[in-house]
């Protein structure tokens, strides 16, 4: 998956990253890990079920490479540790002085693997910039896969246990196992202690370690894994053939297949981390786990700042609770609050990879919001001189396309090798426009499968628009059951021959052959 | 009230795997590539235990012996369960399959792989060809267990997963059933002309491949558990000075395990090859080469004992068999125009 780190960067730099890069969600040995994993879960005493779901999960880490579940295993005690010791305080000095020891402990550990080679480099390009010599020194390390979501996660928790939100989690391997749970791992969603923590520890709402086996949640939770193979197969891994194609060499494009391209990104990546978010929250789903809900319809936006209350949402909630507030929020004032913004989104594009051209994604983002907001005056007068009804489905409509194209010009930084690049790429879709359509066929996608990936965002679309009004998979479900049956089965089928896996396919290799 | 619902449920999850399964066999057998697909499939249309030949190699066998040939000029009744690019380690466990399937008395082998030094030949295309359309049974499994790394027998123990891109490349002929006619022989429809061989010493050999020898000894081996004869051939091709020192090689090799070993390349002028008509490229024989070859072989089988089975009960068919077959050749060759010699 794209959001998936430690892979990429792992095939980047050449490092062993073991056999168990193929125990992705894609994967064929997961359609084996899973099934085997939840048939025994409902299978042991429920008293064993906490120590089945930690090995399984550790196994799963593992397969990806040994030498990192010690990593896990010590950033998880270090949280723990730091979390009960400033549980046990009264003293505000204390509990925040064992918060801020272990934060910056697990936050020292992510720097180190993902941020310390660039961090080096940038100090070293400052320097020769500033006329004084110098090599920065550069390690050969292998980004352990998930450290930024696991490490996240681990933050948030020790922040909610020093403000008094959830209690010191007492039993390490629970708090162990909501560390590691292994379908959120590797990419998320991000939890929170008192979502799955508190699932895992007493139960809640029907969820949790104790539940029984559930024929719905189990249908539920397999439907929804079904449509994260269906954006991941067959819509993401297609569309990244016509997107690898042209951003290995833009120059040689003209400007619509350079707009088809970034507009293509765009799906890409939704299709592939939604479809990756989806496969987690299901697999939760049928093991009696409920996980953040990371995709809420993302290209329905009207505005960025609407965009970002749907497009993973779990991290844009920890950025919200964990820097743009205590930051001051939008509490001290219109200019603060539009520099909390600011530094919130490039923190935020710094989270997503070690390199200029994710903060400046970051910081086009906060632009974009910083932009909206100082416009808001000028932009609600002439809504009012050209009596246009805000919620008005043709304004909503314009709303929604210009979000998307201001998104699709972002994205551009995201996929792009470097900064340079993606002004580059940019300033040619735009000098180099044309409308003649000659050449789409050739851009790594025939018209066959271009068709294929139409109907497919076609659905995705339509799922979108229903999904605005309640979870689709509650519809299929009320279906009756010839019709339920032909759509799990066009599902089947549609993954399975349009999908894009087998043969010479590398599931991790092939999508992950970028640096974030 | 909820132990019916239960059972209603497990029923209702029973009859979808059920109704997927039997559309996943659909998907695959339609998308499935069925390029030579007759080659292996041929064997199992023939009742069990009812064959006294197998031929079993590469391109060189599959394009050279004419089963139906056979049975009208010797009364032989054989199958070809060659294929393009047959390994020695694939053919060790076609071996198995024939032995599984129709235990004959004879196994010929194509001794040409010999040389080649990997388990598989040259990419997944030709051992897919080969493993894909064997039946499911012990053979198979251990071929895909013993020949494939772990990442690739996926697709082998799941061929939808190989096959599924053919989507884009489906034709009407996709749907039709899988031809054979030729009890499993490819029959090439065009010529290039060549000279004579360059003149090699007898004595003069190149070495063989230490992987395929290995298969080899297995093959021998089994065969002598299972009471099965085994000869090796070398069908004619316009072979380098190289190869035909690895082919002199065989002749050691064969005889260090007492095997016959039947080179035609020693003997291309007593069968009435003819290198300027006789070869579809440098590789293999075309109709005609095979044809010729074919009646060489035949001879020397049923000068081993191969029983004739002319006027046999058990094979009232393949008289019907072989009118089908000649038909469909000549039809062919008229169509491709090419000059097929003349049938007797």
């Amino acid at each position: 998956m794209l959001y998936n780190e430690g892979t990429c960067d792992s095939r980047r730099r050449g490092g062993n990253a073991g056999p168990g890069e193929d125990m992705v969600f894609n994967s064929p040995q997961f359609l084996l890990f899973f099934p085997a994993v939840t048939l025994l879960y409902f299978l042991v005493p429920r008293g064993w079920r906490m120590g089945w779901l930690l090995l399984a999960s550790y196994f799963f880490y593992a397969c990806a490479h040994v030498g990192y579940t010690v990593l896990l295993l010590c950033t998880t005690a270090v949280s723990f540790a730091a979390a009960l010791l400033a549980g046990r305080r009264r003293d505000p000095l204390w509990r925040r002085g064992w918060t801020a020891a272990g934060i910056v402990s697990v936050l020292a550990l992510l720097f180190f693997f993902k941020y310390f080679n660039f961090a080096a480099q940038s100090a070293a390009a400052l320097l020769s910039w500033l006329g004084a010599a110098g090599e920065a020194p550069r390690l050969e390390l292998v980004l352990p896969l998930g450290i930024s979501f696991y490490t996240f996660q681990e933050v948030g928790y020790l922040a909610d246990v020093c403000r008094g939100k959830v209690p010191a989690e007492r039993n390490f391997l629970r708090y162990a196992l909501f560390t590691a749970f292994f379908p959120k791992l590797v990419s998320g969603p991000i939890e929170r202690a008192d979502g799955l923590l508190a699932q895992m520890r007493e139960g809640r709402d029907g969820w949790g370690l104790d539940v029984p086996f559930d024929f719905d949640r189990m249908r539920r939770g397999l439907l929804l894994m079904l449509w994260g193979l269906f954006l991941k197969l067959v819509l993401a891994d297609r569309l990244a053939l016509l997107v690898d194609t042209v951003f290995a060499d833009y120059t040689a494009y003209n400007g619509l297949h350079l707009a088809v391209a970034a507009v293509c990104f765009s799906l890409q990546i939704y299709g592939d981390f939604g479809g990756y978010s989806a496969i987690a929250v299901g697999a939760a789903e049928v093991l009696g786990f409920r996980l953040t809900d990371n995709f809420r319809q993302p290209y329905l936006a009207v505005s960025v700042r609407d965009f970002w209350h749907r497009w993973h949402v779990s991290l844009s909630g920890w950025f919200r609770d964990y820097l743009y507030i205590p930051l001051g929020g939008s509490r001290r004032g219109k200019w603060r609050t539009r520099l909390n913004l600011m530094v919130t989104f490039l923190v935020s594009g710094l989270w997503h990879g070690a390199s200029w051209n994710f903060v400046a994604w970051g910081g086009l983002h906060g632009l974009y919001q910083v932009a909206g907001d100082l416009l808001r005056p000028g932009r609600e007068r002439a809504c009012a001189a050209l009596r246009i009804r805000r919620e008005a489905p043709v304004w909503r409509a314009v709303r929604t396309l210009f979000t998307f194209a201001l998104v699709t010009a972002a994205w551009v930084f995201f996929r792009a090798d470097s900064a340079g690049q993606a002004a580059g790429f940019l300033a040619r879709a735009v000098t180099c426009f044309t409308l003649d359509p000659d050449g789409l066929t050739g851009l790594g996608l025939d018209w066959k499968d271009l068709a294929v990936a139409l109907a497919a965002v076609v659905t995705v679309f339509l799922a979108d628009l229903l999904g605005r009004k309640g979870p689709v998979r509650d519809r299929v479900l009320a279906l009756p059951l010839p019709a339920r049956w032909a759509v799990y089965l066009l599902g089947l089928f549609a993954v399975l021959i349009f999908g894009i896996y087998g043969g010479d396919y590398d599931p991790s290799d092939f999508i992950y052959g970028r640096e974030f | 009230m909820k132990r019916g619902r239960t059972l209603r449920r497990l029923l209702a999850a029973v009859c979808f795997c059920a109704l997927f399964c039997a559309l996943f066999a659909g998907a695959t057998q339609l998308l499935r590539n069925k390029d030579s697909a007759g080659a292996v499939r041929a064997l199992y249309e023939e009742p069990r235990d009812s064959l006294d030949v197998v031929f079993v190699g590469s391109s060189h066998i599959l394009n050279g012996a004419f089963p139906l040939e056979l049975w009208h000029e010797y009364g032989i009744v054989s199958n070809n369960l060659g294929q393009h690019g047959q390994s020695i380690p694939i053919s060790y466990y076609m071996v198995q399959e024939a032995i599984r399937t129709q235990h004959p008395g004879c196994i010929v082998l194509d001794a040409y792989m010999l040389y080649y030094p990997d388990l598989i030949y040259e990419g997944d295309g030709n051992s897919h060809k080969s493993i894909d359309n064997m039946a499911w049974a012990g053979p198979k499994l251990r071929a895909i267990f013993d020949l494939f790394p772990w990442e690739d027998r996926w697709d082998y123990l799941v061929p939808l997963s190989f096959y599924h891109g053919r989507w884009k490349e489906l034709a009407p002929e996709d749907l039709a059933p899988i031809d054979t006619t030729g009890k499993g022989c490819e029959v090439r429809l065009d010529t290039q002309a060549y000279g004579p061989l360059e003149p090699v010493d007898p004595e003069y050999t190149r070495p063989l491949s230490d992987t395929a020898l290995d298969y080899f000894d297995r093959i021998v081996s089994l065969c002598r558990e299972e009471g099965v004869e085994l000869i090796l051939v070398c069908a004619p091709f316009h072979a380098t000075v190289e190869q035909q020192g690895q082919m002199n090689a065989v002749a050691a090799v064969a005889e260090a395990y007492g095997l016959t070993y039947w080179n035609y390349l020693d003997r291309l002028d007593g069968m009435g090859f003819d290198p300027g008509s006789d070869l579809y490229d440098y590789s293999h024989l075309n109709a005609n080469g095979a044809l010729k070859f074919t009646r060489a072989l035949g001879a020397d089988l049923a000068e081993l004992g191969v029983p004739d089975r002319r006027g046999g009960a058990a094979y009232e068919g393949w008289d019907d068999d072989f009118a089908r077959w000649r038909d469909w050749l000549t039809r062919a060759a008229e169509e491709a125009g090419f000059p097929l010699m003349e049938l007797d």
